[in-house]
């Protein structure tokens, strides 16, 4: 417990003093949310993520090897900060008139979740992984709450923290299960321990209840009740900081977990991943078929993405479903951040944004803001997984990964849910091109000048990366494969 | 098939980008006026023309194998190419391909709304249907594949008539479906390339040498044969055709059915049959009668439509039955005239459409009832209408007859019921065209509706002039053209021959296989 490498801290530790200045900043020189006060915020996750360039090869441990920054930790990373700063970027402005937007506070909040967020994904201990995580929710509980004028921004609010709390229970427990049959909660004893000997029972439980804590975070199905409420009442922002951050972070915790503690045994738990990962792509795609709601819709898209990225856990071992996951988690997250990000659009134009998130309201977006309409068609056919986006090679590195494993059927069912996911994204672009416009209806209609700066910055950089992570995927794929290696 | 590689240099990937560098002068240029926009589409597009007819000037009729190789590697982790390469089944669709193209594109003068994006459709289209024709690698020709949809979805979808979002969805999932457990078979060889050869492989001719297990093959090949099977359409999977045809533009009906309807049968020649013979093998009594019912069941239906444009689609199911038939037949005149009868069908619907989309300018209607007596009113029209009439049944001399010469011919030395069959939607092709003909050309003149009916215009000559020159120049010339099919289909038909199945197969003996092992091809020796 001697050794403290401050090195290994260093992007911790810039995000907590971003968080401090701009709140600095903000009682000195008023809470308004300009252009610059955001991008400072965000500037501090380039930092961070500029500070973390050091793991890309070598691996750190840090505060007693609580810690560990390796490749793994520090492509998650990237894309826990990408998401991040265009969160933040994309915050700007987008609810004028609710205090929240006045103030930096959102900002301090954001930083610190995102803070929690490396925890969880770098964290080579039980509890330090929790700590994270109840970093990441406290500060997103607030988050969701942010539009406070909002009965619906409450409800959501107080849903995902019952329900949060919930979760953290099952995750605690299992966590205590896990320490009693191993003695010990650092993932490299625990694996030394589960490997000296046969599996017990106890220890399979507390597997069992953590896969369950799991998956509420990541919202599998059935741990994904709150899953769409909440992001449809949570402020746009919030919804897409949850449906990316959040999952990202969760998965990646997740995935170090697993693969690094319980390798030995991943056999397991193969019935159960199996399982769990068919019904959640398959009802995740039939339930966002009805919604009317493009909120709703994503949060049901976002559901089922978690069942395709559950594949790759599935075959960790020598098929490289490690990897998949990895990469399938950053593109997701790029296709994941338009869609949001256009969905504030939808919703921006109207007096009451959770009367106007329909689908509908995007009628005629094509013809009236062609860019942004663009964008959410490359968003929407990347997430069908029509090449040559980066949604398709994340989908097929998964299902090369799982047929590479032998589940023939897993992949078939796969391609199959994600046939019926293409006919509820293609209504996006339906309603934006095929659709005319009604006249006197309240459509949104936004001229190309009404788009903030920042917000074009997103778009444009996710709908790039959508793009170029399609076409050349290669380098990417080489990280991936270096984190997941880095895990063992 | 694909060991010998001739010439390399870019020149395939120059004629596939074409169109996208036109795409992007359209954004740049930024041309308001209508005229400016059609002006550079219609450049890169006659450029993307001009060069395919520099590759098949320069296109060796004589030599096996891939012409005008090139390969890159573009994804090594998971052992993806970037590789092209065009022979004797393809080319000719490559020149289809960006001939229609370009037709389309000087036709789309009359499309009034948002020409731009519809001509930016046109040109993407363009590019995937030149690279799924030209991929030589599994995953990228599953891109291309899965590009044609987007554009044609949105040519629908934008510009279609009433109930094309119902079309469009309908054309995207009925087709996605196929593709999509294509790509499960697709990632499924290469692993079985990285179980037998040592490395992931999505190259196909690493594939042609894979040796499967009977089951295996067969389920690999149903996954394909599902695919293509949709796209072309084979008969109970071809509902999605008259929904996109009927609402699509005149412009995207054009190249659906022109050129992405072809696609299944080439597909079957450049996946099926050298990669899984015995398959082929197998199901081709399947094929054969399914072809047969879609030869007789697409041309009832066109006889009793009351709409032109349908009835144009379901003549394409009649005569792409033609195809499959000849397919199935797996001889020298059933290979040479299925790719043959691909071309034909290419010039003469297209044209159809065409001259159905000059009524419809006109009159906004395509109900046959709302015409009549227009040979009076419209000779040139009239003139137009005929010739492209009697090649879609077929007359002597026009293009339609070698083909389907050459189709019934195969049919019928494969097994005469069929072709028995088959001939009688020759008859029932010329009753429903010439009675379409007579409807609308012939008969009372409804002075009250079509009084101001205008004929054809200067552009639409233009349009018209060069498919009738190839219609008459196909029927009467067509060595050229099978001179470059030959060898490809040649070696196309050795991979079954080298099948012991083939010959049990032809004498009639089995219709489904027990479990056999078969020789695998053997690259140094492709020809006999």
């Amino acid at each position: 417990m001697s050794d403290i490498d401050f090195s290994a801290i260093l992007p911790f530790v810039v995000l907590l003093c971003g968080s401090l200045t701009v709140l600095l900043v903000g009682t000195f020189f008023g809470k308004e949310r300009t252009f610059s006060r955001v991008c400072l915020s965000s500037a501090y996750c380039v930092l961070a993520w500029l500070t973390s360039l050091e793991y890309v090869y070598g691996n750190h441990t840090a505060l007693g090897g609580f810690l560990r920054v390796d490749s793994f930790s520090f492509v998650l990373f990237g894309v826990i900060l990408l998401g991040s700063a265009m969160t933040l970027l994309l915050s700007q402005g987008t609810f004028r008139d609710q205090r929240l937007d006045a103030s930096v506070d959102f900002d301090v909040l954001m930083l610190l979740a995102t803070a929690g967020a490396m925890v969880m994904v770098a964290s080579q201990h039980l509890i330090i992984t929790f700590l994270g995580i109840e970093l990441l929710s406290v500060a997103v509980y607030a988050l969701c709450a942010g539009a406070r004028n909002e009965k619906a921004s409450a409800e959501s609010a107080m849903k995902y923290f019952i329900l949060g709390a919930f979760s953290s229970a099952f995750l605690l427990y299992g966590i205590l299960l896990i320490y009693a049959s191993t003695a010990s909660m650092q993932l490299q004893d625990i694996a030394l321990a589960v490997s000296s000997s046969s599996p017990k029972d106890i220890l399979l439980i507390g597997i069992g209840l953590v896969i369950f804590g799991f998956g509420f975070k990541v919202s599998l199905i059935p741990f994904h009740f709150w899953t769409p409420d909440v992001y449809q009442g949570a402020p746009t922002t919030v919804s897409g900081y949850m449906a990316v951050v959040v999952k990202v972070a969760a998965f990646g915790a997740f995935l170090r977990l697993m693969s690094t503690a319980f390798g030995n045994i991943s056999g397991a738990w193969t019935d159960l991943f199996w399982t769990l990962s068919v019904i959640t792509m398959v009802l995740g795609n039939l339930m966002a078929l009805r919604q009317e709601s493009l909120k709703r819709m994503l949060a049901y898209s976002s559901i089922a993405h978690a069942g395709y990225v559950l594949m790759g856990f599935l075959v960790m071992d020598a098929s490289g479903g490690g990897e998949a996951a990895v990469f399938y988690l950053l593109a997701y997250s790029l296709m994941t951040l338009i869609a949001f990000g256009v969905a504030l659009h939808a919703t921006a134009g109207s007096e009451n944004q959770y009367d106007n998130d329909k689908i509908e309201a995007l009628r005629d977006l094509g013809w009236s803001n062609p860019l942004l309409a663009l964008v959410m068609t490359v968003s929407m056919l990347s997430l069908a997984g029509i090449p040559p986006l980066v949604g398709f090679v994340g989908k097929f590195y998964l299902i090369s990964a799982v047929i590479k494993g032998g589940y023939i059927g897993l992949a078939i069912i796969a391609v199959l849910s994600s046939l019926i996911s293409l006919y509820y994204y293609l209504r996006v672009v339906v309603v934006m091109y095929f659709l005319p416009g009604t006249e006197g209806k309240s459509v949104v209609r936004l001229d190309g000048n009404e788009l903030l700066l920042s917000h074009r910055v997103v778009l444009a950089i996710a709908a790039l990366g959508t793009i170029y992570f399609g076409l050349f995927s290669s380098s990417y794929i080489e990280y991936a494969r270096m984190a997941v290696k880095s895990l063992t | 098939m694909f060991s010998n590689i001739i010439h390399s240099g870019f020149d395939l990937s120059l004629m596939m980008f074409l169109p996208l560098v036109g795409i992007v002068c359209l954004f740049v240029l930024r041309p308001n006026q209508r005229q400016w926009a059609w002006f550079i589409a219609t450049l890169f597009a006659g450029a993307t023309f001009a060069k395919s007819l520099v590759l098949l000037l320069a296109f060796d009729p004589t030599a096996k194998g891939m012409q005008f190789a090139e390969k890159i590697s573009w994804i090594p982790a998971f052992g993806i190419n970037y590789s092209l390469g065009i022979d004797g089944i393809s080319i000719w669709l490559v020149v289809l391909t960006t001939f229609l193209t370009l037709v389309v594109v000087f036709a789309s003068q009359t499309v009034t709304e948002k020409l731009r994006a519809y001509l930016t459709c046109l040109l993407l289209l363009e590019t995937g249907m030149l690279g799924a024709l030209l991929a030589m690698d599994g995953i990228l020709f599953y891109i291309f594949w899965e590009l044609m949809l987007v554009p044609m979805y949105f040519l629908i979808g934008i510009w279609g008539g009433k109930r094309r979002v119902y079309a469009a969805l309908k054309f995207v999932l009925f087709t996605a479906s196929g593709s999509l457990l294509m790509l499960v078979a697709i990632v499924y060889l290469a692993n079985m390339c990285a179980q037998q050869l040592g490395q992931v492989s999505f190259a196909i001719n690493d594939w042609v040498s894979l040796e499967f297990s009977h089951r295996e093959e067969l389920l690999l090949f149903s996954a394909f044969l599902f695919a293509f099977a949709i796209k072309v359409p084979i008969f109970p999977l071809h509902t999605w055709l008259p929904d996109a045809h009927v609402e699509a533009p005149t412009g995207g009906s054009v190249i659906l059915a022109g050129v992405l309807l072809k696609f299944g049968i080439y597909g079957l020649m450049r996946f099926g049959v050298p990669i899984f013979p015995e398959a082929v093998i197998v199901f081709s009594p399947v094929l054969a009668w399914l072809g047969v019912v879609g030869i007789i069941f697409g041309a009832l239906m066109a006889w009793v439509q009351t709409d032109m444009k349908k009835l144009v689609a379901y003549s394409s199911v009649s005569h792409l039955g033609f195809c499959v038939l000849g397919f199935a037949a797996m001889n020298k005149q059933g290979f040479e005239g299925a790719i043959l009868q691909m071309i034909n069908h290419g010039i003469s619907t297209a044209a159809l459409f065409l001259v159905v989309g000059v009524l419809y300018e006109r009159k906004h209607t395509r109900l046959i009832a709302d015409y009549g007596g227009l040979a009076a009113k419209m000779p040139a029209f009239a003139t137009v209408f005929l010739i492209f009439t009697l090649s879609s049944i077929g007359l002597p001399l026009t293009n339609g007859f070698i083909g389907e010469f050459l189709l019934l011919y195969a049919g019928f030395s494969y097994n005469s019921v069929l072709g028995t069959f088959a001939v009688s939607g020759v008859i029932l092709g010329a009753m429903y065209m010439l009675s379409l003909y007579r409807r609308v050309v012939f008969g009372p003149f409804d002075l009250k509706r079509n009084g101001d009916i205008a004929d054809l215009s200067t552009n639409e000559r233009l349009v018209f002039a060069p498919l009738i020159v190839l219609v008459f120049l196909l029927g009467l010339y067509p060595k050229p053209f099978l001179e470059r099919i030959a060898v490809s289909s040649a070696q196309a038909l050795y991979y079954l021959e080298q099948q012991p199945a083939l010959e049990l197969y032809r004498s009639g003996e089995i219709a489904f296989l027990s479990d056999s092992s078969y020789p695998a091809a053997n690259e140094d020796t492709l020809l006999p």
